[in-house]
């Protein structure tokens, strides 16, 4: 091929047999093909010629005649004249095969595909037949297998091809093409090594393979190699439109954003000029337009990269562009239906989707946004965009069920690294899991702060770099760690306070306040200080520096006297001191300030509960519901409940009226606990008062299923829910069902865990449990550390009296082995609690029904066992005593006898004596030693009783008016009882204080039971006779201690007695036995503090309620 | 003094067989007394001549036939006075622990006691418990002394006006009880006429402590906060929140610029009284701090808790 002067291209045909040339102009080619191939075969032409004419038609777009060209030169004829021609002749079927390849690419029928790539396949196998060795038939084989799909056969052949010399010289077209489905596959460095092969075997390659290679270290992210490959490819080929494009992605990704997209946008005109309808320009003009908001170019330049596009995946993004822009001109419909197009087109694109997710939430379809949302997140996990509009939507629409969240979160949290993410899902999750919400704000916190890190770890080695000697100031300014984004440590913070962990919420808090301080990009709104400021109080509060506290809610009402967030804790603190008259103030003044405020409402309302003024908290109650927008207010439901419930009447003496009264009254609360649940049937503390109520109407077995649950619920929670109650009421079940040792580990756990070991209620409870499960000893501890607690308490001093009583008996019961020393000490220990329990007594029966509420007659009955009981001790000692002495005769005598009879055992039975006299006079030492002491308490008692009998006298009276009142079933003597003469309401009670009630009485029943029948078969017992008169009885009593005066000083001597026999004492004991241990045990629990402490506990439920208010930002 | 700290120095675990109660130093010594649910007293020695330094359980006093609630030594540190549960108190000399005195009181009816700081005569205060009054008592021959009543209102709010705790100013002139209901009741000793009421608490007051100038008190209460009131004046002066549980406790450091308090919560605290703040949060314990005392000198600190253990601690 040549050209004339003219610059036309002709192609010679060399005449035979001469030196002459027929010239035929390439662009003037016969019209009928065989002319041409009848003059080549006149002429003898080279095949190689025939080839350039074939290629020439082509140039042309003559299909036509290319065709018959190769098909002439596939013949046999051609084959047999040109047998040396043998690269020709391979060229020529091998171009055939590549056009039955393509044609079989554009069939849409899939027979005449495979017809064709059958046809390329045979022209393939002979030409391969042709030459065994040569490239050409193994690109050619690739080639199909890629017009099959199957890239792997395909990178087979290739493989061969790049192996493979193309007519004997090295050709880099198989290692080009088996780079390009290398890049197909996603394999870029292999493709990029193949490139690099292919470069260095022929350094003057075509653009082509310099685009291929910048293709390849763009994939990889290697920008700067990227961007010299695109410019020396640029060089090469200068209007090559995808290394523009190329360069000009990477411009616009460049750090440096304004230089960046400056650059990008001339390469971008430049591109577009090279190459007007390269589908990957016109997408990335689009897409400028779509940022710079020039929606109509932006849908022109989509529509004709659509128009462009080769793959689908070009045109579902061009697509895709053409929705955002009509998306964003308003235009739904075509937006709609493009987001679906581009969406069919390429599944596998989120961008549609979320374009779709957002016009599903103009049309209130949320359910339909969620899931398409989903199926964007499972694309791209932990995209944020979705992730925040998801979140948004999953408290709006009703809720389908936990495992979506789950779903979610474990996608999130298996996928994301991201702090922003970790960040969101603590938002999302803040309503509905705490402790989820807790635990990814944590994450969040730490992923931010190893970003920090790495921010100035990186701009000092950029410092270190830039400067040799480093500027001080600079250095510092680099080593500061940037501060993290304030919103979220606000958040943080709050939750940290709302789990309970007061200390970390505190440190966060003060972050954020400085966070804030630094921020100047104003994204933070105005308001957002005030936020701050109030959590901050808010969390300082929680952590224990109330006053700090105060003063800042007092300050803010200064600057916002509308802001009753502030009342209301300043309400809750006063309250938590105990100055409930400050707190009702507060709430009060919020209610000045926002009539009718449903927290101020709910607060008075619990304040007046807890102050017993029933008639106020309904009142404040009702105010609250009657609101229609408050008329489902948990709070004030609850309170209706908790009053009806607290103003029954107790259980425990209930006649005819007023059992039918309390009756009715568990019935409504019961009505309002389960209200509650209609609206929210995880509110615990509804389900708790159902629970209580059961317990109180007996039906045990139901109550402890529902504490059950109630108790998993709060464990569930992690520390956000913290309700005792649940517990302590479980403790009571336990007692109620006999089983105490239960019951002690409920008590136990609460009681460290929620009340710092210090509650005097459930101490006495812990004691109660110790008491039923037989283990005096610890209920005596445990029931000092209470009167330690709440000193004035007399029910406590009862109790104690009451227990050290029931364990000085048993000590004087317990059987010992012979000769155990642990006896005499014990012993005095018991007599020193008969008598200490006899002076708790009789104080209390000092201070009178008036003072410390219990029934005197019952004191009367404790004072009088007591006395009794020390008298039988002594009496008892002294009998075990003589016995004692007998046995020791007797013992004495057989020594003798054995003395006699066995020589040989003489030494050791004397030794024996000689030890027997050492602990004889071991013991003596030890008497002597307590026997001052119990000479003095005895001589106390005595005086004692002289006073008591001289205060019995004052309190006759009273004591007669009450008998007469409880017309004296012993049993109802049995229990000292709150004043209950007060009309309206009957003294209220804790719910679990009523609940231990239930349990209490029906074991004290059985005791008082055993005690009647003790009384009966002994007829000491004086309160026995209380029925008839007390004069008597008292008279009785002080006849007992005036006996008990005289053995006294023999005591002395009969403790001094060393060892006694273990039978005989048992004997003795037997005796007694009866009249010990049925000794009245009934036990009394405060209810009083009970009901403080309710309110206390709802005082805190209720304070977290006004934290959530706080959290939003 | 503003950047003084606590340094544990010593801990003695299992210093009683359970709960401690009270814990006060032997003036001019390094000796501890300390009181336990356990029904004894025992004296510790602290031979601080060692490196580290050394704890002695130097001897145990019984005779208290419950816990005992409160300790206290005179200011010659001859005699030590122990009340407990059992309402007996017992005067003990340190020098051979030879019983000096038993005073027998009505049940609940003594509560935290104290010597008289300048009198010629051993003198005890008890915080009356019940009785509502602090009666005093002489430590010689444990003949009553006469009390200091507070007014009670009614009788059937007698309850709330248990006396659980009493302190005498330094210079003795001065005496203060912290009552159930939140008032503290400040007398003059030498008439004994009650001075004033201080209010602003509405929960137990379980200890009080005045300053060494005698001007001011400090007190420990239930609602989690320490008082300074002006004590001529009757006013608060500040409130110091800080504990997460009741204030069980509290004692001022001789200098006057410092205090201690221990909490239900199983924290010390050490609070700055010139700057007003807490300075050190101490969590040595594991349960509630029943007590704190400094001792004389001011250069150590104690604790007893309810976990059984002492924490010693020198003041840097």
């Amino acid at each position: 091929m040549s050209f004339d002067a003219n610059g036309n291209e002709h192609l010679f045909i060399p005449i035979a047999s001469s030196d002459e040339f027929v010239t035929i102009p390439v662009d003037d080619l016969p019209e009928e093909a065989e002319d041409l191939l009848d003059c080549l075969r006149a002429e003898e032409a080279p095949l190689s010629l025939w080839i350039d004419f074939a290629k020439a038609y082509l140039a042309q777009g003559m299909m036509k005649q290319y065709l018959h060209i190769l098909n002439e030169g596939t013949s046999d004829e051609v084959a047999s004249y040109f047998q040396d021609a043998k690269f020709e002749r391979l060229q020529i079927f091998c171009a055939l095969a590549a056009y039955y390849t393509a044609e079989g690419r554009k069939q849409r029928d899939r027979n005449a595909r495979t017809e064709h790539f059958a046809k390329a396949a045979s022209l393939l196998v002979l030409a391969r037949q042709i030459d065994y060795g040569d490239q050409l038939p193994f690109l050619g084989l690739g080639q199909l297998e890629l017009a099959r799909g199957d890239l792997e056969s395909a990178k087979l052949h290739f493989t061969s091809a790049a192996a493979a010399k193309c007519d004997g010289r090295v050709n880099i077209a198989g290692t080009l093409a088996l780079a390009s489905v290398h890049f197909q596959q996603g394999h870029y460095s292999a493709a990029l090594g193949l490139y690099r092969k292919a470069l260095r075997e022929h350094p003057g390659a075509p653009a082509e393979v310099r685009l291929g290679l910048a293709a390849c270290q763009f994939r990889l992210s290697h920008f700067k190699q990227a961007k010299a490959a695109y410019k020396r490819t640029l060089d090469l080929s200068p209007t090559c439109g995808e290394a523009l494009l190329g360069l000009t992605v990477i411009a616009f990704n460049s750090r440096d954003t304004e230089k960046g997209l400056r650059e990008g946008l001339d390469l971008l005109c430049r591109a577009y000029d090279a190459d007007p309808g390269q589908p990957g320009v016109l997408t990335l003009l689009a897409r400028f337009c779509i940022q710079r908001g020039d929606w109509q170019r932006a849908r022109e330049l989509a529509a004709a990269a659509h128009a462009a596009a080769e793959s689908e995946g070009t045109r579902a993004l061009a697509l895709t562009l053409q929705a955002r822009a009509h998306h964003a001109e308003g235009n739904y419909n075509h937006a709609y239906r493009s987001y679906q197009q581009a969406s069919k087109l390429d599944p596998k694109l989120p961008l549609p989707l979320y374009g779709l997710a957002q016009i599903m939430v103009r049309q209130r379809e949320q359910t339909n946004a969620i899931s398409l949302l989903e199926s964007a997140l499972a694309l791209v996990p932990g995209w944020p965009d979705a992730l925040q509009m998801v979140g948004q939507l999953y408290p709006q629409a009703e809720r389908k069920g936990q495992a979506a969240i789950d779903h979610f979160r474990d996608a999130t949290e298996a996928n994301s690294s991201s702090g922003a993410v970790w960040e969101m899902l603590g938002e999302l999750l803040a309503p509905i899991d705490p402790p989820g919400s807790l635990r990814a704000y944590k994450r969040s916190l730490q992923l931010h702060r190893e970003a920090a890190q790495k921010d100035r770890e990186a701009r000092l080695r950029a410092l270190r770099r830039a400067r040799g000697d480093n500027d001080e100031a600079q250095e510092e300014a680099a080593n500061r760690l940037d501060p993290l984004p304030a919103k979220l440590l606000n958040n943080a913070a709050v939750l940290h306070m709302r789990g309970g962990e007061a200390t970390a919420a505190l440190d966060l808090m003060q972050e954020a306040l400085q966070a804030a301080k630094e921020d100047t990009s104003g994204a933070l709104p105005a308001s957002a200080n005030v936020t701050l400021g109030f959590n901050q109080a808010r969390v300082q509060e929680a952590a224990g520096d109330t006053q700090a506290a105060a003063r800042s809610y007092a300050a803010m009402l200064e600057a916002f006297p509308g802001y009753t967030d502030c009342h209301l804790r300043l309400a809750c603190v006063a309250k938590h001191r105990g100055d409930s008259a400050q707190a009702l103030l507060w709430t009060q003044k919020a209610l000045e300030s926002k009539p009718g405020l449903p927290d101020a409402l709910a607060m008075q309302g619990w304040l007046h509960l807890e102050a017993k003024d029933f008639k106020r908290a309904e009142e404040a109650f009702q105010a609250l519901i009657k609101e229609p927008s408050t008329k489902n207010d948990a709070y004030g439901w609850l309170g209706l409940a908790c009053l009806n419930f607290a103003s029954a009447p107790s259980h425990q003496r209930l006649k005819g009226k007023d059992i039918e009264r309390a009756q009715k009254l568990y019935g409504r609360a019961m009505g309002f606990f389960k209200h509650i649940l209609e609206w929210n049937s995880a509110n615990v503390y509804a389900a708790n008062g159902i629970a209580a109520v059961l317990a109180e109407q007996g039906d045990i077995e139901q109550a402890r299923k529902i504490l059950t649950q109630v108790q998993e619920a709060v464990a569930a929670s992690e520390g956000f829910l913290q309700m005792p109650d649940a517990a302590i009421n479980m403790g009571n079940l336990y007692l109620a069902l006999d089983k105490p040792k239960l019951a002690i580990q409920v008590y136990s756990s609460v009681l460290r865990k929620s009340f710092h070991g210090s509650n005097a209620t459930l101490l006495l409870y812990l004691g109660r449990a110790y008491y039923d499960a037989g283990e005096l000893k610890n209920a005596r501890t445990v029931l000092l550390k209470a009167v330690h607690v709440a000193p004035s308490d007399h029910r406590l001093l009862f109790n104690i009296a009451l227990t050290m009583q029931n364990y000085a008996v048993r000590l004087l019961n317990l059987s010992r082995a012979e000769g155990d020393l642990s006896r005499l000490a014990e012993f005095d220990a018991a007599v020193m609690d008969l008598l200490q329990a006899h002076r708790f007594f009789e104080q209390l029966r000092t201070m009178g029904h008036n003072r410390t509420g219990i029934d005197p007659e019952n004191l009367n009955r404790h004072v009088d066992f007591c006395a009794q009981t020390h008298h039988k001790a002594q009496a008892y000692l002294q009998q075990a005593r003589a016995e004692a002495k007998v046995q020791e005769a007797r013992r004495e005598e057989s020594r003798v006898r054995l003395e006699a009879a066995q020589r040989q055992r003489e030494v050791a039975a004397e030794r024996l004596r000689i030890e027997a006299k050492r602990r004889a006079a071991e013991n003596d030492r030890i008497a002597r030693e307590t026997a001052a002491n119990l000479d003095r308490m005895r001589a106390s008692w005595a005086d004692s009783q002289a006073l008591q009998q001289a205060a019995e006298q004052g309190d006759a009276g009273k004591a007669d008016k009450r008998r007469k009142k409880s017309k004296a079933g012993a049993e109802d003597a049995q229990f000292y009882v709150e004043d209950d003469d007060e009309a309206d309401y009957q003294a209220p009670e804790g719910q679990e204080s009523r609940f231990a009630g239930t349990g209490l009485e029906s074991s004290d029943e059985e005791e008082h039971h055993e005690d009647g029948e003790e009384a009966a078969g002994d007829g000491v017992d004086a309160s026995e006779g209380g029925d008839g008169d007390a004069g008597r009885a008292e008279a009785n009593g002080g006849g007992e201690a005036g006996e008990m005066q005289s053995p006294g000083g023999r005591t002395g001597r009969l403790l001094k007695r060393p060892r006694m026999e273990g039978s005989q004492e048992q004997q003795a004991n037997g005796l007694e036995d009866d009249d010990m241990d049925d000794a009245v045990p009934d036990f009394q629990d405060d209810m009083d503090d009970e009901a403080e402490d309710q309110g206390v506990k709802r005082a805190r439920a209720r304070s977290h309620f006004f934290g959530d208010s706080d959290e939003e930002d | 003094m503003g950047n003084s700290r606590l340094a544990l120095s010593h801990k003695k675990e299992d210093a009683h067989d359970d709960a401690i109660w009270c814990a006060t130093w032997v003036p001019n010594s390094n000796g501890l007394v300390t009181g336990s649910v356990d029904e004894s007293v025992k004296i510790w020695t602290l031979l601080d001549e060692q490196v580290p330094e050394v704890v002695e359980d130097t001897h145990t006093y019984v005779g208290h036939t419950l816990g005992v609630v409160s300790v206290a030594i005179d200011v010659t540190g001859t005699y030590a006075a122990s009340s407990a549960l059992d309402s007996f108190i017992r005067i003990w000399n340190l020098q051979d622990n030879s019983t000096k005195a038993v005073i027998e009181t009505p049940p609940s009816e003594t509560w935290q006691i104290k010597f008289h700081p300048a009198s010629d005569t051993l003198i005890v205060a008890a915080a009356g418990g019940s009785s509502s009054k602090v009666a005093l008592w002489s430590a010689e021959d444990a003949e009553a002394k006469g009390h200091l009543g507070i007014p009670v209102a009614d009788e059937k709010f007698k309850k709330d006006k248990f006396v659980l705790s009493v302190a005498f100013s330094p210079d003795g002139r001065r005496l203060a009880c912290g009552v159930m209901d939140g008032t503290i009741a400040v007398f003059d000793v030498p008439s004994g006429k009650l001075l004033n009421t201080l209010t602003g608490h509405h929960k137990p007051v379980r200890d009080v402590c005045f300053t060494p100038d005698s001007q001011m008190l400090l007190t420990a209460c239930d609602d989690m906060h320490t008082h300074l009131y002006d004590v001529e004046h009757a006013a608060l002066i500040d409130a110091f929140s800080g504990h997460e549980s009741w204030v069980l406790s509290v004692d001022c450091h001789p200098s006057g610029t410092a205090f201690a308090t221990g909490s239900s919560d199983a924290t010390v605290k050490l609070w700055d009284l010139q700057t007003r703040t807490c300075s050190q949060t101490v969590t040595e314990h594991s349960d509630q701090v029943w007590s704190v005392a400094w001792q004389n000198d001011g250069r150590r600190l104690a604790s007893a808790s309810d976990d059984k253990s002492i924490g010693f601690y020198n003041h840097v």
